[in-house]
């Protein structure tokens, strides 16, 4: 194989395995685990399940999980729990919303937050709480630094939901290798641990959100084909409904406190995953009772909205329900027997749930991890696709689509735009995430305005946008002006959460870093970034420079190449990055040129069904 | 040549045609995406980072349009250099009197009716005898008659696309 997939230049001074993990972080619970050959989920003493529950507490440090539940409901304290539902949200979107969230929000930099104790807090501090902790606990079990992670999220989370997904692990320190769809996580575990092939749709109905996925698995490639979902549809709004019936039933617990209630509903509905005829609760010597049919009845309504996403997921995949092999069964909320019932009559397939729904999707991410970060070898490629269209506001408060959504990522999309004033020298673009028409009822993801267009007459500026879609499901943007030659390029910032600046700040005044750690550690990272593109360029030159290159090109790389070395003895973090770039641009031609050759043997070479 | 820069048959190594073998798309399409997708990169040099994923945007990008009937009648209009004035209208009458008994037909749907299938097998059939002339039109280097078919079949298309909401799973 040529250039690509060089082995790490680090990884050879040192044999060991990378410390990698997945990490399901849940609305109601939350798993950290690591894959060896075999699973290792790391527990806090009490259960491998950790509730995604912290307490704040005055002058002390938050409590995260277990703890957070048992320690006394004090007045300095503030117990939250189930915030993934509000990841993402602004203000207005959790006012409109039905959630019922227990805490006065307040909009602080852009996003709703708590004020807990004089400080305004966010759903991604909250998040990092959790995220910190679970570190926390696996470094302890293992007694290594975390290198990195793959964090899961819902398949129909939007890109603001991602960001701020991607935001709270920075906040925790930790190195996200990637964000993987629950879905598409747990047909990984299924797929590698029973060597599953053909078409599977993954039923994901977790503590807050419900996610569909129609996945192709084949031996070395797992391709989603259609996805779809409700992120505001879960476990908790079956609470709330049971919640809602007690206290029309029981008038002793009108005035009970929301959490208590909770409590009272959860385990009321828990009790049916065991197919039992009712459910009972003793409290303060009184009974309650609540029978199969009436619960049924009850949450009817939801289970039936969910099937009908799954009804229009396969339609829009195109594939005929008879192709379909299995259901899998993700997520605590699939322990009702309703949901399974409900599936197997709909759709008259074999429904699967034996491997652990709670579980199976970090199972699902620590495998992933463990591939990408070359512990483990297998050859296992995930297609993953955009779950939401990506559109562009326009004349009339519409949204005019420029990907569409299960398009297979990465993909890049340009749309041109021009002027409509003569002479108009600013251009304003809005982009929106969502199927509807109306702007309204789209995600704003962020505006931006194009300046220093040159004064021309309306309609002849030609304005390209052109907008990438990573591997993460994550959005960039770029605009230049095409015609005057002056082409101004600029990258969007979001218009919500915290910009790459104020993240970094903010690590900064978490860790209390003293500066000269903070330089040494940017010097560290320099020098490992150059150890890295000498070695694969030194390696890519052994191999083919001479068959690739002409005697000056090779000369103008290997001048590059040792003002790099050069630059990596002065110890000067600024000068060893300028260094790498400078090499990087001067031997760009150089890797493409040997894409274009690996690319040519492998279409049109002779070995084609020996690659295969 | 730079792949970045090749048309989609060529990234594809597959004949420039109407008509295309969805198997060999499929196939060259996960080898290619075996090699290239930024999974493969993770780590390597941030050049390599940047190129693998234009290139693997590239190759679904490709996937797309090739995949479907539509998009690769377009795409190989496009590579021809041929540019439609999309405010020019079709004349013809005969094809004007088929769109108002189809629109008719959308207005009498419902998801009892019987014939839907068939009706449906029916409008698939035109769907090919048109691209059988685009076929030929394309052959004949006749593009703009090509592109009136082209537009005939996203008629049939957007029909179908009607119908298919009352067809259930």
């Amino acid at each position: 194989m040529s250039l690509i997939q060089i082995s790490d230049p680090l990884e050879e001074n040192n044999n060991h395995n990378k410390f990698v993990v997945g990490i399901d972080l849940g609305t109601t619970n939350s798993l950290i685990c690591s894959y060896n050959k075999s699973f290792k989920i790391y527990s806090d003493n009490e259960s491998d399940i950790i509730p995604s529950v912290v307490r704040y507490i005055k002058n002390h440090d938050p409590l995260i999980g277990h703890n957070a539940i048992t320690s006394p409901n004090t007045d300095d304290s503030v117990l939250i729990s189930s915030i993934k539902r509000l990841i993402g949200l602004t203000l207005d979107e959790v006012k409109s919303s039905q959630l019922t969230f227990q805490h006065n929000l307040k909009v602080h930099n852009n996003m709703p937050s708590i004020d807990i104790h004089n400080k305004m807090i966010n759903a991604v501090d909250i998040s990092s709480e959790i995220l910190k902790y679970l570190k926390h606990i696996a470094e302890s079990s293992e007694n290594k630094t975390l290198d990195g992670a793959i964090i899961t999220v819902p398949a129909y989370f939007n890109d603001v939901q991602r960001q701020a997904t991607k935001n709270a692990a920075k906040l925790a320190g930790i190195n996200v290798i990637r964000l993987l769809n629950e879905p598409t996580a747990a047909a990984i575990a299924y797929g590698l641990e029973s060597n599953a092939t053909g078409v599977y749709i993954i039923y994901d109905f977790g503590g807050g959100t419900f996610d569909v996925s129609i996945l192709s698995l084949e031996k070395g490639i797992f391709r989603v084909i259609a996805t779809d979902g409700d992120t505001m549809l879960g476990g908790d709004d079956i609470d709330e409904i049971i919640i809602n019936w007690l206290k029309e039933n029981y008038k002793i617990l009108e005035k009970l406190p929301y959490v208590e209630l909770k409590k009272i509903a959860r385990s009321l509905k828990e009790s049916f995953s065991d197919n039992k005829n009712s459910a009972n609760y003793n409290f303060d010597k009184h009974k309650i009772v609540l029978e199969k049919k009436i619960f049924e009845n009850l949450i009817d309504k939801i289970i039936k909205k969910t099937i009908d996403i799954v009804k229009n997921t396969v339609k829009e995949s195109k594939i005929s329900l008879k192709k379909i092999n299995n259901i899998i069964l993700v997520g605590g909320s699939t322990r009702i027997p309703l949901v399974k019932s409900f599936l197997e009559k709909e759709f008259n397939c074999v429904v699967l749930n034996n491997i652990d729904p709670d579980k199976v999707v970090v199972h699902g991410a620590s495998i992933q991890a463990s591939i990408l970060s070359g512990n483990h070898q297998e050859d296992l490629l995930l297609l993953d696709v955009l779950p939401l269209s990506l559109g562009i506001e326009t004349l009339g408060n519409l949204s005019e689509k420029i990907i569409n959504r299960n398009t297979p990522i990465p993909i890049k999309a340009k749309k041109t735009f021009t002027t409509f004033k003569d002479g108009q020298t600013k251009l304003l673009v809005h982009i929106v995430q969502g199927e509807r028409e109306l702007i309204e009822h789209c995600k704003s993801l962020g505006k931006f305005i194009l300046h220093e267009i040159p004064p021309m007459i309306s309609g002849s500026p030609r304005i390209e946008v052109e907008f990438q879609i990573d591997v993460d499901g994550i959005l960039s943007v770029i605009a230049t002006e095409k015609i005057s030659g002056v082409s101004s390029s600029i990258e969007v910032k979001p218009s919500y959460g915290l910009t790459e600046t104020e993240i970094s700040t903010m690590i900064q005044d978490a860790n209390e870093l003293a500066e000269t750690d903070m330089e040494l550690r940017k010097l560290n990272e320099s020098k490992v970034e150059a150890k890295r593109v000498i070695y694969a360029l030194e390696q890519a030159l052994k191999k083919d420079g001479k068959s690739l290159l002409n005697t000056k090109e090779l000369k103008i790389i290997d001048e590059e190449l040792n003002l790099l070395k050069q630059a990596t003895s002065s110890n000067k973090p600024d000068l060893i990055n300028d260094a790498i770039k400078k090499l990087e641009k001067k031997s760009e031609f150089y890797v493409e040129r040997r894409m274009n050759s690996s690319i040519k043997s492998l279409i049109t070479g002779k070995n084609i069904d020996d690659i295969l | 040549m730079n792949i970045l820069k090749q048309n989609f048959f060529e990234l594809f190594d597959i004949p420039v045609s109407i008509e295309i073998n969805n198997i060999e798309l499929d196939r060259k399409y996960k080898i290619l995406q075996q090699q290239f997708h930024p999974d493969n990169f993770l780590n390597s040099t941030n050049n390599e980072k940047r190129i693998s994923l234009q290139l693997s945007s590239k190759i679904n990008d490709g996937y797309i349009i090739l995949s479907s009937l539509i998009s690769r009648i377009e795409y190989i209009l496009q590579i021809n250099n041929f540019i439609q004035d999309e405010s020019k209208t079709i004349q013809d009458d005969e094809f004007l009197s088929e769109q108002i008994k189809l629109n008719e037909c959308l207005e009498n749907i419902d998801s009892n009716n019987v014939n839907l299938k068939k009706h449906k097998l029916e409008i698939n059939d035109s769907i090919d005898k048109l691209t059988n002339i685009i076929n030929s039109n394309i052959r004949d280097k006749n593009f703009s008659e090509a592109w009136v078919n082209l537009a005939k079949i996203k008629f049939y298309n957007n029909h179908l696309n009607h119908i298919e909401k009352y067809i259930s799973l």
